[in-house]
């Protein structure tokens, strides 16, 4: 798990430091810089997983920016021709890297590299070289390619460490678009079990319900409760929650109940039993149902299917959904990480990162909680992109909040300006 | 020294904060201004300002008020947005024409006597909704101003006029109509229709803006204006 993270000079973060916790939601006015932030880990994972090409960062779901975009430009600053980005995360493991991003470079380069486990350096690298395990490397290091993936099959890492920037190198940032999900266009799946906008929804279907868990039945007599069963239905019943479908499947299905317009019409696809339905017609394809049940299908896909990333981030975490809905699937992912975290389950998040525009959103957060963390996006007058831990006084106890807050609940707050910065800058 | 303010609608807010800011300031206190109540939606837009501001007052108690706005906050650091030094509630004192005023308060709060001047009604209203009283407010960091007869008489107090004649004895269609002159002679002007003119926001910002320069007029000719400016300075240096 990633549990700080620090930015210097990328896009509109000037210069940033921010501890994580498993849930993390940023609010804030459009163009706050949000995505930003979650393209910062996206280069971080990028550069922890092969480098730094544009295939790298469009497999993370980061922006294919321009190099000379991706360092902070602001009016009257002077600013040097590199970013830093700094994770440091579980295990005392920290990475840090600088790159090189100016206008005459068709790609960003590494100028230095450094990751450490409990203050021992496991490989870096600067202008004077490279180094791995101790060892000073010889040949000459892509430039493009972390020193990670040049070296991990070469020296035998520290497990601990391996594992953790494993995790970090599959995240991605899921962002699902309709036209995926119905199955109006197909697109690869470079992040399994599901593309970043939903491509191949039905495979991911078809081996999350082909893979579903056995019970435990080495559990103590009269407990019948399995914590990754529990945790797995719990997702699978998503989709169930807009009230009218009752189950849902991955199969043919005739021409007749098929749209035309679907790219693979004639092939494998997820459909939906309507509830209400005469039961000889009762099977909608994705192309009929419902938007927001195709997106709470891919989050529960996010959420539960055993491929999943560990740490991921869904931006727009809302798209499609309901107040209702919206604060549903943000109870979902929250227990979900606990139930993950608290059982040492092998499916489930051990980290999430969002972004939301529902107010309801941030009804599923207890702001006295440091696992779930809500982060409020704004600008300064200069245009620095500023994020702020959203917490109750120091001092103050979860009554004493209550009784000041009138029982009211922080979506409203959010919708009557009582959060600074939440609803965008004012004009 | 940030005040909170409490009244009638968008308008007001603007006229209120920008002028008292200025006033303050060439008195030597720095003050900014934020609106402490919700926006509204267009439903209850068509109510009565006035009775908006006083159902806050009610919903929002003096023991939340002093914890939530005066204390502690809601949150911590920046994003305590409401967390201010002092409150204001400015309500026009017009409203206590309206018919169905004093039954408003004796329904939501106490009955008020009948026979009242329009400005003690609604001080007295404001007392009762906000579990003051009128002597011991400042105590507690609230200034209560009624304005004679609405804050488009405090607009007008800084136009080119008769320097001696105060304000409230500018009958209110001639407050209205100066007014509106004056907004539709703005630049910005030819962006609203000529009906909301006198209610637009960007519109009232630009014209208190351009008459920040002419705010002795208006603490010449106004004195609830300068009633809100001498408790409001008086709570500042405390």
């Amino acid at each position: 798990m990633i549990t700080e993270i620090e930015i210097e000079r990328f896009k509109s973060i000037r210069a940033l430091k921010l501890e994580l916790g498993r849930v993390n939601i940023f609010i804030g006015g459009n163009g706050s810089g949000k995505s930003n932030f979650l393209e910062a880990i996206g280069i971080i994972s990028a550069a922890l997983s092969r480098g730094l090409s544009d295939s790298d960062f469009r497999r993370k779901g980061v922006r294919i920016t321009p190099p000379a975009l991706m360092k902070s430009a602001f009016k009257y600053q002077d600013l040097p021709r590199t970013f830093t980005l700094k994770a440091k995360a579980s295990c005392d493991v920290q990475y840090t890297c600088t790159l090189s991003s100016s206008e005459i470079d068709t790609a960003l380069s590494f100028s230095h590299e450094n990751f450490q486990q409990s203050g021992e350096k496991l490989f870096a690298r600067s202008t004077n070289g490279a180094t791995a395990m101790g060892s000073r490397l010889k040949r000459g290091m892509d430039k493009y390619r972390g020193i990670w993936d040049q070296t991990r099959s070469i020296f035998d890492y520290p497990e601990e460490a391996s594992e953790e920037i494993e995790k970090i190198s599959k995240y991605a940032i899921y962002s699902p678009q309709t036209e995926f999900l119905r199955g109006r266009r197909v697109g690869s799946v470079d992040t399994p079990p599901i593309g970043l906008h939903g491509e191949g929804l039905p495979s991911a279907v078809r081996t999350f319900l082909h893979d579903l868990p056995v019970p435990n039945r080495t559990r103590k007599k009269g407990d019948r409760s399995d914590p990754e069963v529990t945790l797995v239905n719990r997702a699978a019943h998503l989709p169930f929650a807009p009230g009218w479908a009752s189950s849902f499947q991955v199969g043919k299905l005739s021409e007749l109940t098929t749209s035309s317009d679907m790219e693979l019409a004639n092939e494998d696809m997820v459909y939906f039993v309507d509830s209400f339905m005469h039961a000889k017609r009762n099977k909608l394809s994705v192309y009929d149902s419902s938007e927001g049940t195709l997106f709470l299908l891919f989050a529960a896909m996010l959420i539960a299917h055993k491929q999943s990333p560990k740490i991921f981030a869904m931006d727009n975490v809302d798209s499609a959904l309901n107040p209702r809905l919206t604060r549903l699937l943000l109870d979902e992912i929250i227990y979900s990480t606990e139930a993950k975290s608290k059982y040492s389950l092998n499916r489930g998040p051990e980290q999430v990162f969002l972004t939301s525009h529902n107010p309801t959103s941030l009804d599923a957060f207890d702001i006295f909680d440091d696992a779930t963390r809500i982060f409020v996006v704004s600008r300064s007058e200069d245009g620095e992109t500023m994020i702020e831990r959203l917490q109750p006084p120091s001092g103050m106890s979860p009554s004493e909040w209550h009784e000041v807050s009138q029982g009211r609940r922080l979506s409203e707050m959010w919708i009557d300006g009582e959060i600074e910065g939440a609803l965008g800058n004012d004009i | 020294m940030r005040f909170g303010l409490v009244c009638e609608g968008a308008t007001d807010f603007i006229t209120v904060a920008n002028f008292l800011s200025k006033a303050l300031s060439d008195r030597g206190v720095s003050a900014d201004f934020i609106d402490l109540q919700p926006g509204l939606d267009k439903t209850s837009e068509m109510n009565c300002g006035w009775s908006n501001a006083l159902l806050w007052l009610k919903n929002n108690n003096l023991k939340q008020r002093q914890v939530s706005i005066l204390g502690r906050g809601l949150f911590s650091g920046r994003l305590a947005s409401k967390k201010c030094d002092a409150i204001i509630i400015s309500l026009d004192s017009d409203c206590a024409a309206d018919e169905g005023f004093l039954n408003f308060c004796k329904k939501h709060a106490e009955e008020i006597p009948e026979g009242l001047s329009h400005i003690d009604t609604v001080k007295r209203a404001i007392v009762n909704f906000s579990e003051l009283s009128l002597e011991g407010a400042k105590a507690e960091k609230h200034v209560i101003c009624a304005a004679l007869h609405n804050s488009e008489s405090w607009c007008v107090g800084v136009l080119p006029d008769d320097p001696e004649r105060q304000v409230e004895q500018i009958p209110i269609e001639e407050t209205n109509a100066l007014l509106l002159a004056a907004l539709s002679a703005l630049p910005n002007a030819v962006l609203v229709d000529e009906g909301r003119r006198i209610k637009d926001r960007a519109l009232r910002n630009d014209f208190c803006q351009a008459n920040l320069g002419k705010i002795d007029h208006l603490i010449r000719r106004s004195g609830s204006f300068n009633q809100m400016l001498d408790d409001a300075r008086e709570i500042a240096v405390a």
